[in-house]
């Protein structure tokens, strides 16, 4: 997957690009608006990820003239602000989704791929799997090692993010938001419930657990064990 | 400050239009009062002139001319004759006996108010005597028998009245101008100079002196009630005002310490140099802190977002029934590991219209905080039932309770009961979930005894 940043702060676009480029993309960035329209008319992206607030160009602006060339590379927008206004003009010029700094990496992962799959036309898997676990997205039925394994909505879907995101730490908050809709942090163990819960079904009575906790970051699933 | 002052311009304003309209209603008064006393003036002197004649027609009656003109003759040298003449005339213009007229020169006998005063009885004209000062009144009578009597009055004696009058009437114009002037004056001033007392106030105020309040005076007039309202007005914004430092001084305090941890983990991992043992868990912990610092700083947006209306709620019809039942079972897990019964009774109650999301929001911050002070072997209640016109959720604990002396403070933004300091959470919840019930036109109220558990309880408009 090819990627373009732009992005005027030096950090930022530097700890983007490394995460993007452990992932097993190819990035190229831009610290200007400018360079980065040329940047992109030049080559062909798969994403293209660009900052709102942007030297010599402003991000928006951007990407206007970016949809006046014909060019419909993905856009993820990236912006410091979280108003419904900005978002909406941000769609406006022509981007495709809005992410709001500060995010989490997996996040932003997450969103750049959903973009490139839509702009593929790519259709969702109908199956995911994890080592031996298995998910049938249709049915909503779980086994692991041919086993089945009954689990509640809110554990499935829970699942279902785990392995979407494997190999990446998933934080509390963004299970809280992404996987149940709610934008909140509570200061009861909702999410840690729920999880050994989940690992009970999942993990128990299999010689190798699936499901890590990163002390402080989260959850993640791996399966290269 | 770079206030442009002109001083005292809508006191002169106020004072020169409240003195013009003083001086057109005086005008007014005196203008009619000549008018009507000028009239009656000449009606007085052709009452006199008309009696005169009568008096004449009915001697003539009984007496002949001869005797007539003598008593004419008579009665002139026993008045004054330059005051009025007498003329008697037959029809064809010939003067048979006339007064003095030495004093009178051009007053002639007139042909066609002869021939008028024949037909009519009488005539009168105005005689303006070039000597004189003031016109002479003129009056033809018909005596009967072919004569007619001319006689005249001057207007002097009237005319000088009048004048005097006149002198009077512009005299007291000026006196009236001037003082109304002076009246304006003291009248706007003293309205104005409580004006400008509410002005030296605000711009104290604004210098920094929030304890100054605008002195109110017992009157209860319009400037009394501008007063009062500009001192209400300070009061809220002292109390505001307030609020915003307390909530500055919060948000500082709660930012400051996971910063002090981050940057503690951070010089350490440095001064540790290569030693990487533990490194996955500092960043954990790094990324942890950071989380919380987002949340404060996300949830405290919103809150103020909600409040000030910045993002309106979007109103479709939502099933509370469904939105608290969504929640429990969020929670019920959580509420099962620490040995909490989690109950709901949800009763059928209609729609209302709002956001689901951000109901869900609010109600869960409500189900966090009971289960989070509830002990083990405690409970939660959750119930949804119509009361009236609205709906009510309530979500009812067996903890700790909440003393009386905090039971109006919980909603605050950053407010924590002494004994919850230790606890998780940052003291938002509860003002978020105010503030969103508050944007849906509903509110949230609570219910507590020390000891005996808390009860909040949600109320939207169907």
């Amino acid at each position: 997957m090819h990627v373009l940043v732009v992005e005027d702060d030096e950090k930022i676009a530097s700890f983007i690009a490394r995460g993007l480029r452990q992932e097993g993309c190819a990035v190229d960035t831009a610290d200007n608006g400018i360079d980065g329209f040329h940047r992109a008319m030049e080559e062909h992206y798969d994403a293209a990820i660009v900052d709102v607030m942007l030297p010599r160009l402003g991000g928006l602006d951007l990407i206007r003239d970016l949809r006046k060339e014909d060019n419909l590379v993905p856009v993820l927008i990236l912006s410091a602000r979280s108003s419904v206004d900005d978002r909406i003009s941000g769609l406006r010029a022509g981007g495709d989704d809005y992410l709001v700094k500060p995010f989490s990496f997996a996040e932003l992962i997450a969103r750049v791929q959903a973009l490139v799959r839509r702009a593929r036309s790519v259709a969702d898997p109908v199956t995911l799997a994890a080592g031996d676990l298995q998910l049938d997205l249709a049915r909503r039925t779980v086994s692991r090692a041919g086993v089945p394994i009954e689990l509640q909505p809110r554990e499935f879907a829970l699942l279902e993010f785990l392995v979407r995101n494997r190999g990446r730490v998933i934080s509390k908050t963004l299970i809280m938001d992404r996987v149940w809709g709610y934008d909140f942090d509570p200061s009861t163990n909702v999410v840690e419930s729920r999880m050994s819960r989940l690992r009970d079904k999942v993990d128990r009575g299999f010689p190798h657990a699936l499901i890590k906790t990163v002390r402080g970051a989260g959850y993640t699933i791996d399966d290269k064990a | 400050m770079t206030r442009r002052r002109v001083p005292g311009s809508l006191a002169l304003r106020l004072s020169a239009l409240y003195a013009s309209l003083c001086f057109v209603a005086m005008a007014a008064v005196l203008f009619i009062s000549y008018e009507y006393l000028d009239d009656y003036l000449w009606n007085r002197i052709d009452n006199h002139l008309l009696e005169e004649i009568h008096e004449y027609r009915t001697l003539l009656e009984s007496q002949d001319l001869d005797f007539i003109c003598e008593l004419l003759q008579h009665e002139a040298q026993s008045h004054e004759s330059s005051e009025s003449f007498f003329r008697i005339i037959d029809h064809s213009g010939v003067i048979h006996c006339e007064t003095d007229m030495a004093a009178w020169p051009g007053v002639n006998a007139e042909p066609v108010l002869i021939a008028e005063a024949r037909e009519w009885g009488s005539a009168f004209t105005v005689h303006n005597h070039p000597d004189r000062g003031f016109a002479v009144r003129v009056a033809y009578g018909d005596l009967g028998g072919g004569f007619v009597l001319q006689t005249g009055q001057s207007s002097t004696a009237d005319g000088l009245m009048l004048r005097h009058f006149k002198q009077l009437f512009f005299g007291a114009a000026a006196a009236f101008f001037v003082c109304s002037i002076f009246a304006g004056a003291i009248a706007g001033g003293r309205s104005l100079s409580r004006i400008q007392r509410l002005t030296a106030a605000a711009d104290d105020i604004a210098a920094g002196a929030w304890d100054h309040r605008v002195p109110i005076s017992r009157r209860g007039d319009e400037i009394d009630e501008l007063a009062s309202a500009f001192n209400t007005m300070v009061d809220r914004i002292q109390v505001l005002f307030k609020e915003l430092r307390d909530v500055t001084d919060d948000i500082a305090h709660d930012l400051r310490t996971p910063l002090m941890r981050i940057r503690g983990e951070a010089e350490l991992a440095l001064r540790e140099g290569s030693d990487l043992t533990g490194l996955p868990e500092r960043y954990g912990s790094v990324l942890e802190e950071c989380d919380q610092m987002l949340q404060l700083i996300n949830t405290m947006l919103e809150i103020s977002q909600t409040e000030a209306g910045v993002q309106p709620i979007t109103r479709y019809p939502v099933d509370l029934a469904g939105v608290a039942d969504d929640v429990a079972e969020l929670f019920r897990p959580a509420a099962e590991d620490r040995g909490i019964r989690l109950e709901t009774r949800i009763e059928p109650a209609p729609e209302i219209l709002g956001e689901a999301s951000r109901l869900k929001r609010a109600l869960a911050h409500l189900l966090d905080n009971a289960i989070k002070y509830t002990p083990e072997g405690g409970s939660v209640h959750v119930r949804v039932h119509r009361e009236g016109a609205e709906v009510a959720v309530t979500v009812v604990d067996t903890g700790a309770g909440i003393p009386a002396a905090s039971l109006g403070k919980v909603f605050n933004r950053f407010y924590r009961a002494e004994a919850s300091r230790s606890a998780a959470g940052n003291g938002l919840g509860l003002s978020l979930a105010r503030a969103i019930v508050r944007a849906h036109g509903g509110d949230i109220e609570v219910q507590s005894e020390a000891g005996r558990g808390a009860t909040f309880k949600i109320r939207l408009p169907i």
